[in-house]
C-alpha cells in the first residue's frame, strides 16, 4: 500500500493525506438549492445499475484499436447543463507558463473541485498551473458562472512520478457555488462490485465545440485494476478530469467512482481490451478528496 | 516515465499560423493525459509525449480540423495543417 500525501502549489498550504483503509466508503452528494428544471437529457441518457454494454465495439480490423472514441463516436451534447446533474461538471481552461489547456471537473463539495493530476501539475505545464478558469454547466458561450482559482493540491506521489495511478487533484475555490450548484457523491466500491457496472461520463473535449460544450457518453466498466477503472466510454481531449459516476439503482443518487484521466494508450497492453480510463476511488482515495472537501469547508 | 517536450505549429488551408486551435493526442501507444493545448498568437504549442507512436488532432473555432503522426522521441516541428470545414467552405 502507498501512503497518499497531498501537496500544493506553492501559493498554497498542505495538508497531511489519511491512510487508506479496507472497507467501502460511501459519501453523499447534494443537488444544490437551486431550483433545477427537469432534465429531459438525464432521464433519457443516465444509464444505471449494471448491464450489457450498450454499443459492443465494433470488430477488430475495422475500427483503430487505439482510438480514445472506440469504434462509433457515441457522444452526445448536453444542452440543459444548468440543470442537476449536468451544472456539478465544469469545464476548465488552465493557465501555466507553458501556455492555455483545457479540462475538465466536477464539484465534491461546496468549494472544492475535483480533477486530473495533471490538470494542476505536469512537465507539460512546466510544473504547476499558475491559475484555472472554472465555468460550471457552460454551454457554449453561455456560461452561467465563472471563477477563477490559484490554489491546487494534489498527491505527492503525483508530483514526483507522474504515475497515472494518482493522477488526481482538488481546485479550492474562495465562493461556496456548490450549495447552489450540487456537488457529487463519491464511492470506493470493491472491484467485483464496479466490474459489468454501466459508467456516465460527461466532459468539455476539444474537437466538439472547442472545449465549451458538454459531451456526454455510457457504457461499461470492462475492468478494474488497485487504481484504475477501464471503461469503452468515449472521450477526447478535454474530457480529462471529468466525472465517472454510476447510479447503483433506479432511485440512487449518482455517485461518482473514478476520475476520467487517459485514452486507450493508458491501458496496458497485457490487459488485451480497448478502454479508456480513470483514477478508482478507493479508500485512500476517498479519504484524501474527504480531507481536502473539509480542509475547503474550513 | 520519460517526457519528450515537442514543439509544433497549426496553420490553415493557406498555410497561415492559427491562434486558439486546440491540439491533443487523437491516439497513441503511451498513456498521455487527455487535455487540449492552445495554440498561442503564432500557431504554436508544445507538448510532451513518451516514447511510442502518436496521432495529434487540431480543433479550430469553426470546425476546421487537422491532424498529423509523429513520434514521441522523434525532435522534429509537428505541422498539423487544418482542412476547410463544410461551415467554412
Amino acid at each position: 500500500m502507498v501512503n497518499l500525501n497531498s501537496v500544493s502549489n506553492p501559493s498554497f498550504s498542505a495538508l497531511e493525506s489519511t491512510v487508506a483503509e479496507a472497507s467501502a466508503k460511501i459519501r453523499t452528494g447534494s443537488a444544490g438549492s437551486a431550483a433545477s428544471p427537469g432534465s429531459l437529457s438525464a432521464e433519457m441518457l443516465l444509464v444505471k445499475g449494471k448491464g450489457e454494454p450498450i454499443a459492443p465495439p465494433a470488430p477488430i480490423g475495422t475500427r483503430s484499436i487505439l482510438e480514445s472514441v472506440i469504434g462509433t463516436d457515441d457522444r452526445t451534447r448536453i444542452l440543459d447543463t444548468e440543470a442537476d446533474p449536468w451544472r456539478r461538471i465544469c469545464a476548465l481552461r488552465i493557465s501555466s507558463p507553458n501556455g492555455v489547456f483545457v479540462g475538465t471537473g466536477w464539484l465534491a463539495g461546496p468549494r472544492t473541485m475535483m480533477t486530473a493530476g495533471h490538470c494542476v501539475h505536469h512537465p507539460q505545464m512546466s510544473g504547476w498551473a499558475s491559475s484555472i478558469e472554472v465555468s460550471p454547466a457552460r454551454n457554449g458561450a453561455h456560461q452561467p458562472k465563472v471563477l477563477s482559482s490559484k490554489r491546487f493540491s494534489t498527491l505527492d506521489v503525483w508530483v514526483n512520478e507522474h504515475d497515472p495511478d494518482f493522477d488526481l487533484a482538488a481546485i479550492h475555490l474562495d465562493e461556496p457555488v456548490g450549495d447552489e450548484l450540487g456537488w457529487f457523491g463519491v464511492g470506493s466500491l470493491p472491484a467485483n462490485a464496479l466490474t459489468g457496472f454501466m459508467v456516465n461520463i460527461s466532459g468539455y473535449p476539444a474537437d466538439r465545440g472547442n472545449g465549451t460544450e458538454q459531451w456526454f457518453h455510457r457504457n461499461r466498466v470492462l475492468r478494474v485494476s488497485d487504481r484504475r477503472v477501464f471503461y469503452d466510454v468515449d472521450t477526447f481531449g478535454g474530457h480529462s478530469g471529468a466525472p465517472v459516476f454510476l447510479y447503483e439503482d433506479e432511485g440512487a443518487e449518482p455517485r461518482v467512482v473514478a476520475i476520467h484521466a487517459y485514452g486507450v494508450g493508458g491501458t496496458p497492453s497485457a490487459f488485451g481490451i480497448t478502454a479508456n480510463s480513470g483514477v478508482r476511488i478507493i479508500p485512500e482515495v476517498f479519504d484524501q478528496i474527504t480531507a481536502w472537501v473539509q480542509q475547503d469547508a474550513a | 516515465m520519460v517526457w519528450t517536450p515537442r514543439n509544433g505549429i497549426v496553420v490553415d488551408a493557406g498555410g497561415r499560423p492559427v491562434r486558439g486551435a486546440l491540439v491533443s493526442v487523437a491516439w497513441g501507444t503511451g498513456a498521455t493525459p487527455e487535455v487540449a493545448i492552445e495554440t498561442d498568437d503564432e500557431g504554436r504549442f508544445r507538448i510532451h509525449l513518451p516514447e511510442g507512436r502518436y496521432r495529434l488532432s487540431a480543433h479550430a473555432a469553426g470546425g476546421a480540423a487537422g491532424e498529423a503522426d509523429t513520434r514521441g522521441e522523434a525532435d522534429e516541428e509537428i505541422r498539423i495543417q487544418l482542412a476547410i470545414s463544410e461551415e467554412d467552405a
